[in-house]
């Protein structure tokens, strides 16, 4: 896989999306409104056929009128895999923060996020991980009176 | 004449001085803040006026209105996190500097063109408000829409690399401002069942997932190698990268001036806002730059664009306030229940019946500049000792802080959001679609659908009735023009 063929296929996937968007999503999910003079669904059409059509350029553009220059693709599975875990991390701790509250979660997310990074010191970890939900909490809830979770 | 002089001698008193400094430093902090802004701040301090004199009391709001215009600029520059929606397009030039050594340098390029811009739209307010309101109570609704159709056209301008890539990412951010309930039915568009979503995306959700949560997690699997790096190397001490020079300054004057005449023209315009007055300010000065391709990779040009155009919507956002009792954004509809709140009635006879109070805004208003440099220019240094803590502190510091930011926006579901925007940010950054054009599009959406559809009904279907608005006719000339230019330069970046 090379990035011109990612290209060409993200090209597609866009266009096919697109045209599934525009038949089986907007009219279920954006219907039109015999109270509107302008239809509701006009702006979302218009955008997903603006998508659809730039996808399929795209795709004729990258499939049959570039060069192949042969250069790797910018985004392999190996990337995904490893966003997957960062994200994992975030949506653990937006868990915890409303099981458990904010500054349990918020230290959870902090030095899951640093030993993600492979922080060695054990220290840095806890006094990072400690100090940064509780500063944030003292600002927002009992500084500002803003709640947080 | 008495009324002027008694007015700035209002503006002038200890205590006034005092409350301007502490609601610009209050606005400062609170702009760096990301997912807080100077409309948190302002909504906070609203009822705390109460209790203060009316010139004190609209100071202290106006200065944290000012002070939050350079407070957005630091994050943007120093984490490529906008500490408010405006202060997006700073980050595109004042990031790379950061990411150079220079962020002294990008920082203060952004506070003197922030307070320039800020001083020019005051001197504005102040010599032409009368004149410029009647001209803007003309802007109706095709004028409206005519006018974020030229601002739709910069996106064409800013594609970035490829213009198919751009292009897809901007339709994308518009078809995402539809979710929500329909503007003009109410019916709900993309909503599936979620409450939360009736009231759209929020832009917080957004500009934080995006922007600052895109780069956070992109940031932490770069150094996921277990160093002890910092995310920016270490300021230079190279006097130079760490000062404006006066040169450096007078290269970016006609920047600063473009740009601030743009911001008071969109401020004195109700409802367009300072995030598409800075899109269109840097823009502008790409286009009449001699090295555009500097542009997005350190120009100090860049930055001062940006934050002159968006500083100077908060001045002049006051002529329809003050002459029309139209505000012109958040900020100032915020400000005009704090004028009720002081029995002033801002409309046509403002003027005349209050005169005294109203320079004294206007001096408290020259103080506040004052104060926005003052302050700004001793506090760059403490700023910017954010660039010596390492990057596995930092990183997930700023992510919690943005989770903090995305729940103070929208709850507890907005944090779900900005985890999946931050994923949509990062794939963007890889793949190359510009996520600079996807925010426009977002931001530009709603705008555009909403003034579209209400010249829809004004027009009732007939197209001639945009011949009866010379303004709008105007502006979609020059849409056409810019459309027709980008298309000639763009043609061989498909």
């Amino acid at each position: 896989m090379t990035q011109r063929k990612l290209e060409a296929a993200i090209g597609l996937f866009l266009a096919l999306l697109s045209a599934a968007f525009y038949w089986l999503v907007i009219p279920v999910y954006a219907p039109g409104s015999m109270f509107a003079e302008t239809p509701p669904d006009l702006l979302p059409k218009a955008c997903t056929v603006l998508i659809g059509a730039l996808g399929g350029l795209m795709f004729l553009h990258r499939a049959f009128f570039e060069a192949e220059d042969g250069a790797a693709p910018a985004i392999s599975l190996l990337d995904l895999r490893q966003m997957a875990v960062i994200v994992a991390c975030f949506a653990a701790a937006i868990l915890a923060m409303r099981l458990a509250g904010y500054i349990a979660g918020g230290a959870m997310l902090v030095a899951a996020l640093m030993v993600y990074m492979r922080t060695r010191s054990l220290l840095r970890i806890a006094v990072t991980a400690g100090l940064t939900p509780l500063l944030l909490y003292g600002l927002f809830e009992l500084l500002l009176g803003v709640p947080l979770p | 004449m008495d009324q002027i002089i008694a007015g700035f001698a209002d503006a002038l008193t200890i205590t006034n001085i005092v409350l301007v400094f502490a609601g610009v430093l209050l606005g400062q902090v609170f702009g760096a803040i990301p997912g807080l802004s100077a409309l948190t701040a302002i909504a906070i301090a609203v009822p705390l006026t109460y209790y203060l004199p009316p010139v004190g009391a609209l100071g202290f709001l106006v200065g944290i209105n000012k002070g939050g215009t350079v407070g957005g600029a630091v994050s943007a520059i120093l984490m490529n996190t906008p500490g408010s929606p405006e202060a997006a397009a700073t980050a595109f030039d004042g990031h790379p500097l950061a990411k150079q050594g220079k962020p002294l340098k990008a920082l203060k390029i952004a506070l003197y063109s922030s307070v320039s811009g800020d001083t020019f739209s005051d001197l504005v307010l102040i010599l032409v408000a009368a004149p410029l309101a009647a001209f803007a109570i003309r802007m109706g609704p095709p004028e409206i829409m005519s006018v974020v159709i030229l601002a739709l056209t910069v996106i064409a301008g800013l594609v970035g690399l490829s213009m198919l890539k751009g292009l897809i990412a901007a339709a994308f951010g518009m078809l995402l401002s539809t979710v929500g309930l329909d503007p003009e039915a109410a019916s709900d568009r993309f909503v599936f069942g979620i409450a939360e979503l009736m009231d759209g995306i929020p832009i917080a959700a957004v500009g934080i997932g995006v922007l600052a949560m895109g780069e956070v997690l992109h940031q932490i699997k770069l150094h996921s190698r277990g160093t002890d790096d910092t995310h920016l190397p270490l300021a230079s001490k190279n006097r130079a990268d760490r000062r404006i020079s006066l040169a450096e300054f007078r290269s970016c004057i006609r920047t600063i001036l473009r740009s601030a005449a743009i911001g008071t023209g969109i401020g004195a315009i109700p409802g367009i806002g300072s995030s598409a007055a800075a899109f269109i300010g840097y823009e502008a000065a790409k286009r009449a730059s001699d090295k555009p391709e500097s542009f997005g990779k350190g120009n100090i040009e860049g930055v001062a664009a940006v934050e002159a155009a968006n500083s100077a919507v908060v001045g002049s956002n006051f002529i329809p306030l003050l002459a029309l009792g139209i505000p012109g954004n958040v900020a100032a509809a915020l400000i005009l229940g704090a004028f009720v709140v002081h029995g002033i009635t801002p409309g046509p006879h403002l003027m005349e019946e209050q005169g005294q109070l109203i320079y004294g805004l206007f001096g408290a208003m020259i103080i506040g500049n004052i104060c926005n440099f003052l302050i700004g220019n001793a506090g760059l240094r403490f700023f910017v000792m954010v660039t010596h803590v390492p990057a596995n502190i930092i990183f997930p510091a700023t992510g919690l802080l943005c989770l903090t930011g995305a729940f103070l926006a929208g709850g507890s579901f907005a944090m779900l959001l900005v985890t999946g925007f931050a994923l949509l940010g990062y794939i963007l950054r890889k793949l190359d679609f510009s996520f600079v054009t996807f925010i426009i599009g977002f931001v530009l959406g709603p705008m555009f659908e909403l003034s579209f559809r209400q010249t829809v009904i004004l027009a009732d279907g007939e197209l001639a009735y945009l011949l009866d608005r010379p303004i709008a006719l105007s502006v979609l000339g020059l849409a056409t023009v810019v459309v027709i230019k980008v298309l000639l330069t763009l043609k061989s970046r498909a």
